[in-house]
């Protein structure tokens, strides 16, 4: 029997899409310069159908690429032409949430927030936080190791994935690590982690829950130019106090947040700086005198303490929405994601203004200051010619510096698609073949996600940068 | 024994070998003369160290205690408070037997802070996994793999670690219950409060629990009446520091276990602590419950009483592995047999020459 009527007999017709216009919202997902028809979509509803689809793949050798709410960033859920998709949404079931135990157990398409809003109740939340998490999925996160904007303190997604159940390419249903906070034997819940996909399916997660942090308290602060937030983050770090979150941005990215979401960052600043403790009130209220302390010496223009949660949301709403507000500066932009030694990031953006010049595109920057993750955005027009091109050349330029510091090519969006072949440039062909190896071990054939991280391959033909049609719709922002 | 000083000489002993079992100074597992055994005892030394990165690399066989004395004269520490220090414990071997202590409880284990690798293959060949900053998301996580693999994969030459900022100042509460349920149902209400716990350990023997808040001091003062109050129910008393330091010092180099024991970690959750002590009693061990209650510490003496406890954990559906002792398999209790851990051990090691995880 071939393949697709083997899945025809098991999927209705509305659960397996096989009709052009039907397929076309999966053509691509945050990284829009990439879009491929797959051959058909299957959706899923209960782990089983999981298990069988991707038993089915791997008898018949057929590609598949499993999907959440396609925010990556990196093209990680860029469809294969001869393969099919799977569409995880519906496994989005929260199994179980033990306040005792400070776990939730939860299937892939379980948006990132809702383990949040489960949790709160029970005054717990779900620490990583990246700007798309009132849309990504776990599963997502998951494979992709994501990020956020409070990785400083305490960590990637990989570091609250306890453990985890997966169907790995083979067929093979496997379970790895489980519901405490220690493991035993080689940590393959972690090797999972951060694996794009390429491993397997994932089918049921087992997340740490924090205890909500009591207080906040989130300053905002503006300079004349971006080498003094620089500086003040140097001596945030020096001073011996771990803030939850260090985030910067320049002129360029706070005019795109104030047309988005008027969050009253300071009109006249070149670079804003926002720092944020969390933890218990003493503790809080203690280090404040210490953080106003380095903030007056660090010769700001304007400082915003938020009184209140309010203002707190104010000013992280700002920072949120810049990458979807530099929608409204430029027709399109490429979402940069790279990471230098911290103590080189004044020579960083120095470096990146340059190339911006070079290239004679304008750079906006956001970035989280306190992990050296850089996000430059670089602004273009498509319809111009040429300027794709240039701006595909400048955001190289940007990775190949950040593998010249000692930094790396992605802190939080994946190699996926688009920074393949920059891998070799950050591992040797040795450590590459490694890596291939471990692959083999869990997908011989290389059906699960395949183009994906590997240099080899052919690109699809790029299209035009844009904005995600739900950023457009300001439902998503990227981080 | 064979103890390489440079990459060149461990590459030249790996190319030779047959079987390699690689190893540290022996804290954990007594050293045997097999000419198997690969020392990593004179690979040593810090080989960066960027306070203002929170990051330092180091190579496999630097003791813990060297590293602990760089970061804190920079005001830095591993939060996961490797054990077995004193005992001249390795960044390597620490690694390999995936162990974190007390501190764990806060910030994540080792797991969490091992950031980069430098592994020789069975092949002879240097493999980079992971990177040298705080935060990489670029190939595969390999740090991670090696945590606990006990030198199953590869050989662990360099490491690269992300360290935090030390809180300035600890303080330590004792806590007396009248029963373990009632020592285990504050521990879930501590584990769940507020109060950012640096550590959480529970005495099954006393009903006792020892915290461990750690912050600045005028806020720890602050903030310890309350707290006091809030657990006024249960008998709570302040440690003189002294006392606090030389208890969590205890507990960090396991001081309460027999020294001739062998040693096993059980990842569990809270509610697995009524049956586990109910099957353990009437058996001779002694044995401690970490991390909130999600590992406990058994110490087990004789390989008769290790197999019989080895079943009854297999009964309660409890996987543990070794910690320190001479004993002949890593895993005990409940194994997981899953055909991908052959398959990433074969594709890693293709050569079979390192030891199997079993």
């Amino acid at each position: 029997m071939h393949f697709l009527e083997e899945l025809a007999q098991r999927f209705p017709k509305d659960r397996l899409l096989t009709d052009k216009e039907l397929l076309s919202p999966y053509e691509s997902d945050g990284l829009t310069a990439f879009a491929v028809t797959p051959r058909a979509v299957v959706i899923p509803e209960i782990q089983e159908e999981v298990i069988e689809i991707v038993r089915t793949c791997a008898k018949h050798k057929v590609p598949f690429v499993s999907r959440g709410s396609g925010t990556s960033l990196s093209g990680a859920a860029l469809p294969v032409e001869k393969g099919i998709v799977i569409a995880l949404n519906r496994l989005n079931h929260i199994i179980e949430l033990d306040p005792r135990r400070r776990i939730a157990r939860v299937e892939p398409g379980v948006v990132n927030i809702d383990v949040t809003k489960a949790a709160q109740v029970h005054g717990l939340h779900f620490a990583p936080d990246p700007s798309s998490q009132i849309i990504c999925t776990i599963g997502g996160n998951v494979a992709f190791n994501s990020g956020g904007a409070h990785c400083l303190k305490y960590g990637m997604t990989s570091n609250h994935v306890l453990g985890l159940k997966a169907v790995l390419a083979t067929g093979e249903v496997v379970e790895f690590g489980g519901d405490s906070i220690e493991g035993i034997g080689p940590d393959f819940t972690g090797l999972f982690g951060g694996s794009e996909g390429m491993f397997g399916v994932a089918l049921e997660m087992v997340l740490r829950l924090l205890p909500k942090a009591e207080t906040f308290h989130t300053v905002l602060a503006g300079y004349d130019n971006l080498e003094k937030a620089g500086n003040a983050v140097s001596a945030v770090v020096a001073s011996g106090i771990l803030p939850g979150a260090m985030e910067i941005m320049d002129r360029l990215a706070i005019d795109a947040a104030e047309a988005a979401v008027d969050a009253g960052y300071p009109k006249e600043a070149k670079a804003v700086l926002i720092v944020e403790l969390e933890g218990p009130q003493e503790q809080v209220e203690s280090e404040k005198l210490e953080l106003d302390a380095i903030i007056n010496a660090s010769s700001p223009i304007e400082i915003q303490v938020a009184k209140d949660t309010a203002a707190r949301l104010k000013i992280w709403k700002g920072r949120k929405s810049a990458f979807s507000a530099v929608g409204r500066l430029s027709p399109d932009f490429i979402v940069q994601d790279g990471v230098v030694p911290r103590k080189r990031l004044g020579e960083a953006l120095r470096r990146i203004e340059q190339l911006g010049k070079k290239h004679g595109l304008r750079v906006a920057n956001v970035f989280h200051a306190g992990d050296g993750n850089l996000h430059p955005l670089i602004l273009y027009d498509g319809t111009i010619e040429g300027e794709l091109e240039r701006g595909e050349e400048l955001a190289g330029e940007i990775l190949e510096m950040c593998i010249e510091m000692g930094g790396s090519i992605t802190g939080e969006h994946g190699v996926g698609m688009e920074k393949r072949f920059y891998l070799p440039k950050m591992f040797t062909e040795d450590d590459i073949s490694f890596m291939k190896q471990t692959r083999a071990a869990f997908d011989p054939d290389s059906i699960a996600n395949p183009g994906k991280m590997f240099p080899e391959g052919q690109a699809p033909a790029l299209t035009l940068y844009g904005l995600h049609p739900l950023e457009k719709k300001g439902v998503i922002s990227r981080e | 024994m064979n103890c390489p000083s440079t990459i060149e000489e461990a590459i030249e002993f790996v190319r030779g070998a047959k079987q390699i079992i690689p190893a540290g100074v022996g804290t954990k597992r007594p050293k045997t003369d097999s000419p198997d055994i690969l020392g990593l005892s004179d690979f040593t030394g810090i080989i960066e160290y960027e306070p203002s990165e929170y990051t330092f690399s180091a190579r496999a066989g630097t003791t813990i205690a060297e590293i602990n004395e760089a970061l804190k004269i920079n005001g830095q520490y591993l939060p996961f408070d490797p054990p077995f220090v004193d005992a001249g414990a390795t960044l390597g071997g620490t690694i390999a037997s995936g162990l974190s202590g007390p501190g764990r409880l806060r910030y994540g284990g080792i797991r969490d802070f091992l950031i980069g690798i430098r592994i020789l293959n069975g092949e002879g060949v240097v493999i980079q996994g992971g990177g040298k900053v705080v935060k990489n998301a670029a190939g595969y996580d390999y740090p991670k793999l090696f945590c606990g693999a006990m030198g199953t994969l590869g050989i662990l030459l360099e490491t690269t670690f992300k360290v935090f900022p030390s809180p300035r100042a600890t303080r330590t509460l004792e806590l007396s219950l009248d029963s373990k349920k009632a020592a285990i149902e504050t521990l879930c209400i501590i584990a769940r409060s507020q109060w950012e716990p640096d550590a959480l350990e529970f005495f099954p023997e006393h009903n006792k629990l020892l915290l461990r808040l750690a912050g600045n001091a005028d806020a720890l003062d602050a903030r310890l009446p309350k707290i006091l109050q809030e657990l006024s129910y249960c008998d709570a008393k302040e440690l003189p520091e002294g006392e606090a330091t030389d208890q969590w010092h205890a507990l960090q180099e396991f001081d309460w276990a027999p020294r001739d024991a062998h040693i096993l970690k059980a990842p569990i959750t809270p509610k697995d602590i009524p049956e586990l002590e109910q099957a353990l009693s009437g058996n001779t061990v002694t044995r401690h419950y970490g991390l909130a209650g999600n590992v406990a510490w058994i110490a087990i003496t004789g390989n008769q009483a290790l197999e019989k406890i080895s079943t009854l954990l297999e009964d309660q559906g409890i996987a543990a592995g070794t910690v320190r002792g001479n004993m002949k398999r890593f895993a005990y209790g409940k194994t997981r047999s899953q055909k991908i851990h052959e398959a990433v051990k074969e594709a890693l090691d293709p050569l079979g020459k390192f030891p199997v995880f079993q």
